[in-house]
């Protein structure tokens, strides 16, 4: 219902979410796509093309250093990324709910544990760690990787929701709650969480950009798992092969494009999502 | 001091009040918002004239468009708020009498001389906007030197105006945090008569407070028309405190005024078949023992407002005029009637909006 | 003849704030108040008092949200706090609440009807959706709502009547036997209180139900009749029936109290009365008193004023017809 009303009033909300569901849908097809593209052939093995051959009608974004066509590999470096991102939204965001309303419904001791540990993980330093785990981890698989992306962005948005809970859990509905003897889980999950929706897709989309940014931040310099094809790692290929000096731009730019317009599509929905929630930032309406 | 004859000069006052000159006139006023579904008339036509030295009550239930009827006169509207059509003439002393100016007409220059110097506001709540880290006096005196006395003057005032309100010259030196919410309330009112203006519009001035402070609140008001001579316009949901302070009041609903006259008059012998219900659901201490009526039905709101009269749905004597055609605000000529099988009596200047008597349809139904 | 047990009662409950090992300023907001409530005769009980005398801080302790630090609220003459879950709630049944602010007691994210449904499911009152469609039907008859007009609807639909009345519905669904009003009716509009109070009479001449209804406004105390009970400063000090205690209040505070209502009669006028004690008295005292455990609260703004008033705290002393802790009556009290 709130994403309705989300998709109702802010323009920039739409215009993201049209954006990132044509590139889920995108990266969604990308088998067929890339058949269409290069037939049968494996999109990741080498020495199928040309090496570094310019746009054409056949490779729109020509052939890398190792004779496979760029644009398949975007669309595979696009899955991938928006895999990592959303798996890592996921779970950032269960744990921050779960945090964030018993911190804020309970109070006390349990609120004041709760606060502390999510006060430590905002505390560390979320690169640094990043780079040295990488340092001794070389091969992650995705799922792993989203965790460890997911245990650094949570508690943000655990905060945040905290802060609201607390305000919430003052309100006179409340109280009538209580007084018709529901239980706290019930309480939380049918009186809170209804109203709290916003925060929590704020939370969510929050955590899926900074997760995507996090790994694509790693990869460029270098650091990041090398297993998995996606778009910071084809930046940091074409970087390697030094193909801006090559004058094989295109190489380079297909994966940044795609990943600006990821990224642009999740800060479009960032900012529309704020704007319905939080009423100072939308314009007059005169209501 | 002020016990001593207050009770003479009150009743003289209040007689004086009957041949005074007008002093505010309002002419259809209307107020609407602009909305993508065509304008909301929150205020949609009123008429009423306030006297020199006059309290004048104006009453209504929420919702019913009464502060912003006051807003529209003091030409505080914003937007997508605006002031489609209406009058607003106040007679602004000058040199050997006054004249008239239409409040509406005037630039914001002139507005602003008006203000506080001739026209003060006290708006709903005010006592809540006290600047809490200014002294009491120093927020009077930062008032009149705005308004254009000389900083030395305005010092030397302060003890008066706080005694006028009631409250010791000691005063001065505290922050609002130290008064109460009724000590609060009388500072405000004492930097709105700093000036001393001829007309103050205290929009609910004792809302909020505790009954006793609110005695005091208002006996304040009263106080200030017999030392100063001010009128002031009151604006409440509450009927009792009109009941107790004001000479004159109007009686709102659903953005209309359906009625005026003597407050005397309006509480003895309402015309509106509205006033006369909402005078009849008032508690009265001390009465007998009965169940009270009360209006069944909801009041209406701007985003829809019923056709013709806006009391129709509600109104136990509904006409079939009444669904047609909205009743115009008519002076109804004073003495003894049957309206609707209730004996009346209309005494001088009291107005109503209502077709059971200005139409001929009326006429039938009341037996006359 | 036995007593039987009260239904519902405060025995001699008190509640401080602060005082822990962090604060060492405490605020007495209950001080030692004690009344009941039995099955039969139903009774309304009118709590009127100023803001800040403790009105709301009793009407929470009755409701069980929070907790007396002196004294016990006992239901069916047990500890409240010392119930079991199947007790509990049936205590939560039995006394019900309607609360001041008729926006805030709904959740806005679901519609009104809500309300019924959550009540009829955690009190298991119906056993089929037809079953539990009649009991809201006929709940809604009794405040005089029209389902049509009101189920389906979003709170911001309804006016503030309409809200307060579906809470009284909710409470009659409930077959209370004590309704503990806090305020019910200073946020709706006059003709709406008298329809809201004439639902809690008939509440008590048709169903038996007793209510506490808190309020600073005395005429309504006087129009619900029944009892009342004066608060100053967390402390009851007077109490008797409405009829004796407007017609000749024994406590300064009380006539204070009495003197300062607005009669909706132009021709009963203040300024024809001498003016209230508060205005001839120094501007700085309006300012509540600080607590004193062992003095009369009300002595600085008392024009009887005497020395024992500061030194000895009055007890409620029994009169004729009412009782007043006022060191006035202290000779002839029974």
């Amino acid at each position: 219902m709130f994403l309705l009303n989300a998709w109702r009033s802010s323009a920039k909300f739409r215009l993201g979410a049209a954006l990132l569901v044509l590139l889920c849908a995108i990266a969604a097809l990308h088998p067929l796509e890339v058949r269409l593209l290069i037939g049968d052939a494996d999109p990741l093995a080498t020495g199928t093309f040309d090496i570094f051959d310019d746009p054409s009608i056949a490779h729109p974004f020509g052939t890398d250093r190792y004779g496979r066509d760029v644009l398949a590999l975007v669309l595979i470096g696009l899955l991938n990324s928006l895999e990592v991102g959303l798996l890592a939204g996921a779970i950032s965001t269960i744990l921050d709910v779960m945090v964030g309303f018993v911190a804020g419904y309970k109070g006390g001791g349990v609120d004041g544990t709760l606060r502390t540990v999510t006060d430590m993980f905002l505390v560390i330093p979320t690169l640094p760690l990043l780079i040295t785990l990488s340092a001794y981890v070389r091969s992650l698989s995705l799922p792993v990787l989203g965790l460890i992306l997911a245990s650094f962005s949570w508690p943000f948005a655990a905060r945040a929701i905290r802060t609201q809970v607390l305000s919430l859990r003052s309100r006179p509905y409340i109280e009538l709650a209580r007084m018709s003897v529901m239980s706290d889980a019930e309480i939380i999950a049918q009186e809170l969480l209804p109203n709290l929706v916003g925060y929590i897709a704020l939370g969510f989309a929050g955590a899926a950009l900074g997760a995507i940014g996090a790994l694509v931040g790693l990869e460029v310099i270098g650091l990041g798992p090398s297993n998995t094809m996606d778009l910071g790692l084809l930046i940091n290929l074409a970087q390697q092969w030094g193909v801006l000096s090559l004058g094989k731009w295109t190489v380079f730019t297909a994966p940044v494009l795609a990943l600006v317009s990821l990224f642009v599509a999740m800060v479009l929905i960032n900012i529309g999502l704020e704007e319905t929630f939080n009423p100072r930032l939308r314009g007059v309406t005169g209501k | 001091m002020l016990e001593a004859g207050a009770a003479i000069v009150a009743s003289q006052a209040r007689q004086d009040a009957e041949d005074r000159a007008p002093l505010l006139q309002v002419e259809d006023l209307r107020v609407h918002y602009a909305s993508t579904a065509g304008p909301y008339r929150v205020v949609d036509g009123s008429t009423m004239t306030i006297n020199r030295h006059e309290l004048f009550g104006l009453a209504g239930e929420s919702g019913c468009g009464k502060s912003t009827l006051v807003e529209g006169i003091l030409r505080l509207i914003k937007p997508p708020g605006y002031v489609p059509t209406g009058r607003v003439l106040f007679s602004l002393p000058e040199a050997g009498g006054s004249r008239p100016v239409d409040l509406m007409r005037l630039s914001s220059k002139q507005l602003r001389a008006l203000r506080w110097r001739h026209i003060s506001y006290v708006p709903q709540g005010s006592m809540n906007s006290l600047n809490p880290v200014m002294r009491i006096g120093d927020q009077i005196i930062d008032g009149m030197v705005t308004h254009g006395v000389r900083a030395e003057a305005a010092r030397q005032r302060v003890p008066e105006l706080l005694e006028l309100v009631g409250l010791g010259p000691e005063l001065a030196h505290l922050f609002p945090h130290e008064l109460s919410g009724g000590m609060k309330q009388r500072a405000i009112i004492a930097a709105a008569v700093a000036l001393n203006p001829q007309l103050v519009v205290a929009d609910e001035p004792t809302t909020a407070l505790d009954v006793n402070v609110q005695r005091v609140v208002l006996q304040t008001l009263a106080h200030l028309r017999r030392a100063l001579g001010v009128a002031i316009i009151i604006v409440s949901h509450d009927l009792p405190v009109h009941a107790q302070l004001v000479d004159r009041m109007a009686i709102m609903y659903a953005g209309r005024v359906i009625e005026i006259g003597s407050v005397e008059a309006v509480f003895q012998s309402p015309l509106h078949p509205y006033t006369r219900g909402l005078v009849a659901s008032i508690p009265r201490i001390g009465g007998p023992r009965e169940r009270l009526p009360g209006i069944p039905g909801v009041a209406p709101s701007p985003l829809s407002w019923p056709s013709g009269c806006r009391f129709h749905p509600r109104c136990p004597y509904a006409m079939e005029v009444c669904r047609r055609a909205e009743p115009v605000l008519t002076e109804i000529s004073p003495g003894p009637r049957v309206v609707a099988g209730h004996p009346l009596t209309v005494s001088p200047g009291q107005s109503t909006a209502c077709h059971l008597f200005t139409s001929s349809s009326a006429e039938r139904a009341n037996g006359g | 003849m036995a007593v039987s047990t009260p239904l519902l009662e405060l025995q001699n409950g008190s509640v401080v704030f602060g005082g822990g090992a962090l604060s060492r300023i405490t605020t007495v907001a209950v001080d030692n108040v004690s009344f009941q409530f039995h099955e039969q005769p139903p009774r309304i009980l009118s709590m009127v008092g100023e803001s800040g005398s403790g009105k709301t801080t009793i009407a929470r302790c009755l409701l069980g949200l929070a907790e007396p630090t002196g004294g016990r609220v006992l239901w069916r003459g047990k500890d409240i706090c010392r119930l079991s879950s199947d007790e509990f709630r049936t205590y939560r049944r039995e006394v019900q609440a309607v609360f001041q602010d008729p926006y805030g007691i709904y959740n806005p994210y679901y519609r009104v009807d809500r309300v019924f449904d959550v009540a009829i499911r955690k009190f298991g009152l119906a056993s089929s959706p037809a079953k539990s469609r009649e009991l809201v039907f006929d709940a809604l008859r009794a405040v005089d709502l029209r389902p049509d007009d009101t189920l389906g609807r979003y709170p911001h639909q309804l006016s503030g009547g309409e809200r307060q009345r579906i809470m009284l519905a909710r409470a009659y669904l409930l077959r209370p036997k004590v309704i503990i009003a806090d305020e019910p009716i200073s946020m709706l509009d006059a003709a709406v209180r008298t329809l809201f109070m004439n639902i809690l009479l008939d509440f008590k001449e048709q169903y038996g139900v007793s209510t506490l209804f808190i309020t600073h406004d005395l005429s309504t105390a006087y129009y619900l009749g029944g009892d009342i009970l004066v608060m100053e400063h967390g402390r009851a000090i007077e109490a008797g029936s409405v009829d004796s205690v407007m017609d000749h209040p024994a406590h300064p505070y009380t006539q204070l109290l009495l003197q300062s209502v607005p009669r909706p009669d132009p021709r009963q006028r203040w300024e024809d009365a001498p003016p209230p004690i508060t205005w001839r008295r120094p501007a700085t005292v309006e300012r509540p008193a600080p607590q004193r455990r062992n003095s009369c609260l009300f002595a600085d703004r008392c024009p009887y004023v005497m020395e024992v008033c500061r030194q000895a705290r009055p007890r409620l002393f029994r009169l004729a017809d009412q009782q007043a802790a006022c060191h006035l009556h202290a000779e002839t009290a029974v």
